[in-house]
């Protein structure tokens, strides 16, 4: 072929393919496809007002699972330093009643409608670096710690029912740790000479009243659920540390006959359940204060996941069949060991146990559980994830059905 | 005249030296009294007690018939036996142990042994630091402060004023007794396993309680956490490494068991990120922010801190950080 012939067809070719391009771009119109976009074009509308549906300011709404057969529902995503189940705003009929939480880092107080599962902001007073907290079963009154160790802060606060601030005052004492009454009172262990005090602080005349002393400083303490019932006081658990159970009851501490090295300890007035280390694992066994005998609880549990009832008698647990070495809880408190938790019932004085629920099946999640605690008619157990801080509620008992 | 001088000077020799001639003649008459020794020498509640008789090399036992009586009961199971165990009664609560022996002469002879059993609680408080949300409590390592409490009680706890001997690692803490000293401090001595013990006795001599325990000590470590702002220390410790995902991660190296003392005021502390001393530290020497670059995969992080006047008071941490 000749070279003039290939230019010829190469200039066809380059006319032809710029004439399409030009008609594509302008005279091709696309077929409808049957794909569905959003339409961004608005209505026609004389109203230069922007229209937002109602729901857009409604509080965010959250599942708590009514109407189905769920026994663990979720309850916040929020990370939560303090809860209570309060009855000041209980109306409803079948005893659900309102959970204030406080939240993580902010010390603000919400509410959550355990009927509805409306939630709403009680407070908007922030106390920064929020990191445990505890509210009156009324309603009425919190106590927040912010920041820890040496330079912790204890801030009281009136929750008001008409305004979202926080009427607020401090408490002096250098607190190690505190809780709540059945009888709207705060109690607390404070640092003093030669060792630790309880106290009872009642944050409407804000007077003290003092409990008992401890003659150490290392003291975990399981608190009662009045000032004057019976606390338990032990040093902190170390699995290669002995520690000793004492009772403090009408301001005296009395030995009881519990010991064992990573002592750690619930108890209930009447029963003792505690776990303690033996040469390779730990054991729990059931002490009954009534009759001064020793049984064992035959599932290994580590007191700070149970819950004493408050009816009954008995201890609800959370625990991992897993086997148990001597650093198992060392490394828990240190956070480099997780649970995979399910809930056993213990029955004192004998130990007989049940299971009462498989708690991944139920949520669907892993959950380290700590900082269980039930509501005043023992139907509701409320506890929180370790490795989210996060608030769930398990249904002991599911009025709906 | 001789005589006498000879005489008078064995009848001297022989008051001089008094004690040891009449102990000499009490074992050639047949020994000390019958006791009744406990192991445990001080029970406490609930211990499993062996009681036995000691003739001190006497002819006491000799072909005697025993009878024990445990709180005015015979213990019909330890006839004739030279010792018998029993569980130690409730705290504060006395227990009177009694032997009866029937020699073969038909003479009686009575042993009595009382003891209360006490709880002698000795409660340590290593000066060492952990994280503030660590639950349980922190070990001793060596040389750091080890508060160490004795809480003795009975039905009740009772009061301290008495006195007190306290044995640690074979030194005696004040160089001998201490009234009223239920709390002392010491320096943790070296060993993985230090022996304390403890003498408790009233104000006239007596001891009435005693208590040999072992103190662990371990070795510092580090522990990575990570740090939120607004949430504080996350709970959660980084295993080997840390992932970046935003601009800033702020990391806290957490020394668990350190001396109290070494944390609060470090000879060294020292922080180093890919091999170079890193400055970046802010208010808390033991936090550190680091900011995202144009580097991107993996950096090692690594703190030291350490007393330099007690080397082994220190610890070494490192983790990758995911970039």
């Amino acid at each position: 072929m000749k070279r003039s012939l290939f230019i010829t067809i190469g200039v066809i070719i380059v006319f032809v393919l710029i004439a399409v391009w030009v008609y594509i771009l302008f005279f091709y119109t696309a077929a409808p496809a049957d794909d569905t976009f959003t339409d961004l074009n608005p209505p026609n509308n004389t109203n230069n007002s922007l229209a937002i549906e109602d729901s857009f300011f409604a509080a965010p709404t959250i599942d708590v699972g009514f109407g189905d057969d769920k026994k663990i529902v979720q309850l916040t995503t929020a990370q939560v330093v303090g809860f209570q189940e309060v009855s000041r705003t209980n109306s409803s009929t079948n005893n659900l009643g309102e959970l204030y939480y406080i939240e993580s880092g902010t010390g603000h107080i919400f509410s959550i409608n355990l009927e509805s599962g409306e939630e709403r902001r009680v407070t908007a007073t922030t106390i920064p670096s929020s990191r445990k907290g505890v509210i009156t079963q009324n309603g009425l009154y919190t106590l927040i710690q912010s920041g820890s160790g040496a330079g912790s802060q204890f801030t009281v606060g009136r929750i008001s029912t008409t305004s979202a601030s926080l009427s607020t005052h401090q408490i002096n004492d250098p607190i190690i740790d505190f809780a709540t009454t059945e009888n709207n009172t705060f109690i607390y262990l404070s640092s003093v000479s030669g060792g630790l005090v309880g106290k009872e602080y009642n944050p409407v005349d804000r007077s003290t009243n003092t409990l008992f002393g401890i003659p150490f400083n290392e003291a975990r303490v399981v608190w009662g659920q009045t000032a004057t019932s019976s606390h338990y006081v032990y040093p902190k658990p170390n699995d290669q540390l002995e520690g000793y159970l004492y009772k403090a009851e009408n301001g005296t501490l009395e030995r009881l006959p519990v010991s064992g090295l990573g002592l750690s300890v619930i108890g209930n007035g009447e029963h003792v359940l505690f776990t303690s280390r033996t040469k390779d694992d730990y054991r729990s066994d059931l002490y009954n204060e009534l009759t001064g005998e020793t049984a064992n609880s035959f599932v290994t549990v580590l007191p700070d996941k149970c819950v004493s009832m408050r009816q009954g008698g008995s201890f609800l647990c959370a625990s991992e069949e897993i086997t148990f070495n001597y650093k198992t809880f060392e490394n828990w408190y240190e956070g480099s060991l997780s649970y995979d938790d399910d809930l056993w019932e213990i029955f004192a004085p004998f130990g007989d146990i049940s299971f009462s629920v498989d708690v991944t099946r139920e949520t669907g999640r892993e959950l380290d559980i700590i900082n269980l605690q039930t509501n005043p008619s023992n139907t509701s157990v409320y506890f929180q994830n370790k490795n989210d801080q996060t608030l769930w509620w398990y249904k002991v008992v599911n009025l709906e059905n | 005249m001789r005589a006498f001088v000879i005489l008078s000077f064995v009848l001297a020799i022989f008051l001089a030296n008094q004690p040891v001639a009449l102990a000499q003649f009490s074992e050639l008459s047949g020994g000390s009294e019958t006791v009744i020794d406990l192991r445990p020498s001080f029970p406490q509640p609930g211990d499993e007690v062996k009681a036995t008789l000691n003739s001190g090399g006497n002819n006491d036992l000799f072909g005697a018939n025993i009878t024990w009586l445990l709180d005015g009961k015979e213990v019909l199971s330890a006839q004739n036996s030279r010792s018998f165990e029993f569980t130690a009664t409730e705290a504060g609560v006395a227990q009177i142990i009694t032997a009866i022996l029937n020699k073969p002469n038909k003479a009686l002879k009575e042993i009595e042994r009382i003891f209360t059993p006490l709880y002698l609680d000795i409660i340590f408080e290593p000066q060492t630091h952990v994280p503030p949300f660590y639950l349980g409590r922190s070990t001793a390592s060596l040389g750091s402060v080890v508060n160490a409490t004795a809480v003795l009680s009975g039905q009740k706890i009772l009061g301290t004023d008495l006195v007190y001997r306290w044995e640690v690692g074979g030194d005696i803490i004040g160089q001998g007794t201490l009234r009223g000293q239920n709390k002392v401090s010491f320096a943790t001595p070296r060993g993985k396993y230090v022996l304390l013990n403890l003498a408790v006795s009233d104000l006239f001599g007596n001891q009435i309680a005693g208590r040999s325990v072992y103190l662990p000590s371990v070795a510092p470590k580090i522990v990575f956490y990570e740090v939120n702002a607004l949430f504080g220390l996350k709970q959660t410790p980084a295993e080997s490494s840390l992932r970046m995902f935003g601009s800033t991660l702020v990391v806290r190296a957490a020394p668990y068991f350190l001396d109290s003392r070494v944390y609060n005021n470090p000879d060294l502390l020292e922080w180093e990120v890919g091999g170079r001393v890193y400055e970046n530290v802010g208010q808390n020497p033991y936090e550190v922010t680091l900011q995202r670059n144009t580097f991107s995969g993996l950096a090692g992080l690594e703190v030291h801190v350490r007393d330099l006047d007690n080397l082994s008071q220190g610890a070494v941490g490192n983790i990758d950080i995911n970039l």
